[in-house]
């Protein structure tokens, strides 16, 4: 139970983050709390329901969440070398 | 182990397109991925008329007619995004072409996987495939600093929705002990913590659907990926998304009716009241793909009906917006604008492609007999029979207003003087225009073509 | 006892990797916060995605992550600072969330702990040579999107 209010924190910290952060990495840092935070809910549901499939789609996670880190910092990399900047309210090309 | 052909035939071409632009010669893509698709569509068809059913791989993956229905629109939604994609490429974009299709056709793929697994694990594995491909894909175009700033946008909040969605399958899980939508079959439970977890995951597809209060993004990203893109993730992932909510809705047994009439008119009103003010036409086209976003989520009050209604809509959707997108990826070619006001005196220049123009816009606003005249009062028509006559009736007041920002569109092409050189075509955008206008016309006039071959109406 | 400290110490760095000016110091709580949920995971008796969990998010996403700090922030430079926006609403909004979550908690029975005998590593194992496989393939896809992609965009044509 505890390791559930827990990880509901770690999810509110996370998205709290993602919402405030202007600095893209510091954006995927964030979520990769929010994604922590998921895994943490599903190791402890795998452990209280002795049922091992929550802790194969943990693994699942990690592998698509070292993808994500992959693909985001790729775009952030081309971003920066080409225009000199990652933070997204500087990004203002394009308006709402 | 035949029944994963399409599949297969599509991953193949993928590893073709990638590995044949490593030799010294290389090989050309375009062909490649036209001649595969269409393989792999072909074996679609026969596996239709074959007919078995069957759940695959430890009950991870479902062959039905559903899944059948939901392939072979990607499939075809493929083949139309290839050909229009040739000569924009060639003029735009030029770079690393044969990785643009691999990531391309790898996204069909992902595309595919999502609409045929009842198991949120596979769910989520395609959703990533094809958000993450589809990321890279809206900053292809590495030297405009728009496609880049539409990729970062892109990533970041597709990054966010799918977290949020993690944390509602998380939910799920604690509570069934299970990742199977399907063994909700068995015992619904319906607990706060339960309505908790689908809203989380409602939200993070919400996402790919561009459901209020998820479609932030969808403007920018839409105004700054290339053209083709920009076509592709307006009737590719939203399908996808739609056809998991539809699973969901099927298979999960939750009481969302309510949840989804609100979303409903949240997001058709919100789309169509800002769309009148835009003046970009993919702009335009954003705010009118979440409009029509809204118009699919009145389809998705009534589960009762099935998938028939929605999955008409979706199809009558597609070959308007393909359609639509096509013309206005050679207008941009010609004219190098996206302005609405520059397309004055297009109706001149080419009196066919405007007239099929006009022929899009009408299916989209929904004048018979064009499909998606068929497809509206078919939602409509469940919305009202499940008792929810105001959210049918706010579905019409939308539809006169949207009226507004589509014929302003006609209006600038017809009756505004400009340019008026007679022009010519390329190929392979006039034949993705002939069949996406030969599909409106013909299941306008005989929706039963669709009905019965895949869908149940 | 144990888990109370690393309940603590993880959300405290959390903490700090959302509110910190300096987005180096943020990097650096966040390896904090992933040893924290590795060394829950054993206490939860899953030793093998602690041990993953040390591998690919420290090993290889950390280290992705300070390079790519480092490749766009000049170190000692303004540039490394990164300031927030909109901070009061969104802690509202955040607190509101977790209230409403924690109600819906408190309303919904868990399913009680089931003290059946299972082995974590060998089910694992086992697990995602048989049932998973297919997924196992599929993932193998996205990482392969991942390097295709990653290389084209972020190599200098």
């Amino acid at each position: 139970m505890e390791i559930i209010v827990l990880s509901l924190i770690l999810f509110g910290i996370g998205l709290f983050g993602a919402l405030t952060r202007k600095n893209a990495i510091a954006i995927l840092m964030a979520i990769e709390l929010m994604l922590n935070a998921v895994n943490l809910n599903l190791a402890y549901f795998s452990h209280n329901l002795s049922n091992i499939s929550g802790q194969v789609f943990v693994l699942f996670i990690i592998a698509a969440a070292a993808a994500e880190a992959v693909i985001g910092l790729a775009i952030i990399i081309n971003l920066y070398r080409e225009f000199h900047k990652i933070d997204v309210e500087e990004i203002t090309l394009l308006k709402w | 182990m035949s029944l994963f052909w399409p599949e297969g035939i599509v991953l193949l071409t993928a590893c073709l397109v990638l590995v044949g632009d490593l030799f010294p010669r290389r090989v050309q893509p375009v062909p490649i991925a036209l001649a595969g698709l269409g393989l792999s569509l072909l074996s679609l068809l026969v596996l239709r008329s074959g007919g078995s059913l069957a759940a695959l791989a430890h009950n991870f993956y479902w062959f039905d007619l559903f899944s059948l229905f939901f392939k072979g629109l990607f499939l075809g939604i493929g083949l139309i995004i290839v050909m229009i994609n040739i000569d924009y490429f060639k003029a735009q974009v030029k770079k690393n072409e044969g990785e643009f299709y691999f990531l391309f056709l790898i996204s069909l793929l992902g595309l595919m996987i999502v609409v045929s697994s009842p198991n949120l694990l596979l769910i989520y594995l395609g959703i990533e495939i094809v958000g993450q491909s589809s990321y890279l894909l809206a900053g292809w175009q590495k030297n405009l600093r728009r496609s880049g700033e539409a990729a970062i946008k892109y990533f970041l909040f597709g990054a966010v929705a799918s977290a949020i969605f993690l944390y509602g399958v998380s939910l799920f899980y604690g509570l069934t002990g299970s990742f199977d939508l399907s063994r909700l079959l068995v015992s619904p439970l319906l607990s706060p913590l339960y309505y908790a977890a689908l809203i989380f995951m409602v939200l993070g597809f919400g996402f790919k659907i561009a459901m209020a209060p998820m479609q932030f993004w969808c403007p920018d990203v839409y105004e700054g990926a290339p053209i083709p893109i920009t076509a592709y993730l307006s009737v590719g992932p939203k399908a996808a998304g739609f056809a998991v909510l539809l699973r969901f809705i099927t298979l999960a047994r939750a009481d969302l009716i309510w949840l989804f009439a609100l979303l409903a008119a949240v997001t058709m009103t919100w789309g169509n009241l800002v769309a009148l003010r835009q003046k970009n036409i993919k702009r335009l086209l954003a705010y009118s793909s979440i409009a029509q976003a809204g118009y699919i989520l009145i389809g998705l009050v009534s589960p009762q009906l099935g998938y028939g209604v929605v999955g008409f809509y979706l199809l009558a959707y597609a070959l308007a917006n393909l359609g639509i997108f096509a013309i206005v990826i050679y207008l941009s070619l010609i004219l190098q604008s996206e302005n609405i006001d520059d397309y004055a005196g297009f109706a001149r220049r080419s009196p066919a492609l405007a007239g099929a123009l006009a022929l899009f816009l009408f299916s989209l606003i929904g004048i018979p007999p064009l499909a998606g005249f068929v497809g509206k009062f078919l939602i409509f028509k469940a919305a009202v029979g499940s008792g929810f006559l105001w959210l049918a009736l706010l579905g019409v007041i939308n539809s006169v207003v949207s009226v507004y920002y589509y014929l302003n569109i006609l209006r600038v092409i017809y009756f505004k003087p400009g340019d008026e050189t007679a022009i010519n075509l390329p190929a392979a955008i006039a034949l993705a225009v002939m069949a996406c206008l030969i599909g409106t016309i013909v299941f306008g006039l005989f929706p039963d073509l669709a009905g019965n071959f895949f869908l149940k109406i | 006892m144990i888990f109370y400290f690393l309940a603590v110490t993880l959300i405290l760095s959390a903490i700090l990797v959302v509110t910190l000016k300096n987005i180096f110091h943020c990097a650096l709580f966040l390896i904090v916060a992933i040893l924290a949920i590795a060394g829950l995971y054993f206490h939860l008796q899953a030793p093998f995605l602690g041990v993953v969990q040390l591998i690919i998010y420290i090993g290889a996403i950390m280290v992705l992550i300070l390079f790519a700090i480092m490749l766009t922030s000049r170190i000692s430079d303004r540039l490394l600072q990164t300031a927030s926006r909109q901070s009061i609403p969104a802690l509202l909004a955040v607190i509101v969330f977790i209230l409403l979550a924690l109600k819906s908690l408190d309303k919904t029975p868990l399913p009680a702990h089931i003290g059946k005998n299972f082995d974590p590593i060998l089910d694992l194992g086992r697990a995602l040579m048989t049932a998973y496989v297919l997924p196992f393939e599929v993932v193998s896809l996205l990482l392969l999107v991942a390097l295709v992609g990653a290389i084209a965009l972020a190599r200098k044509d």
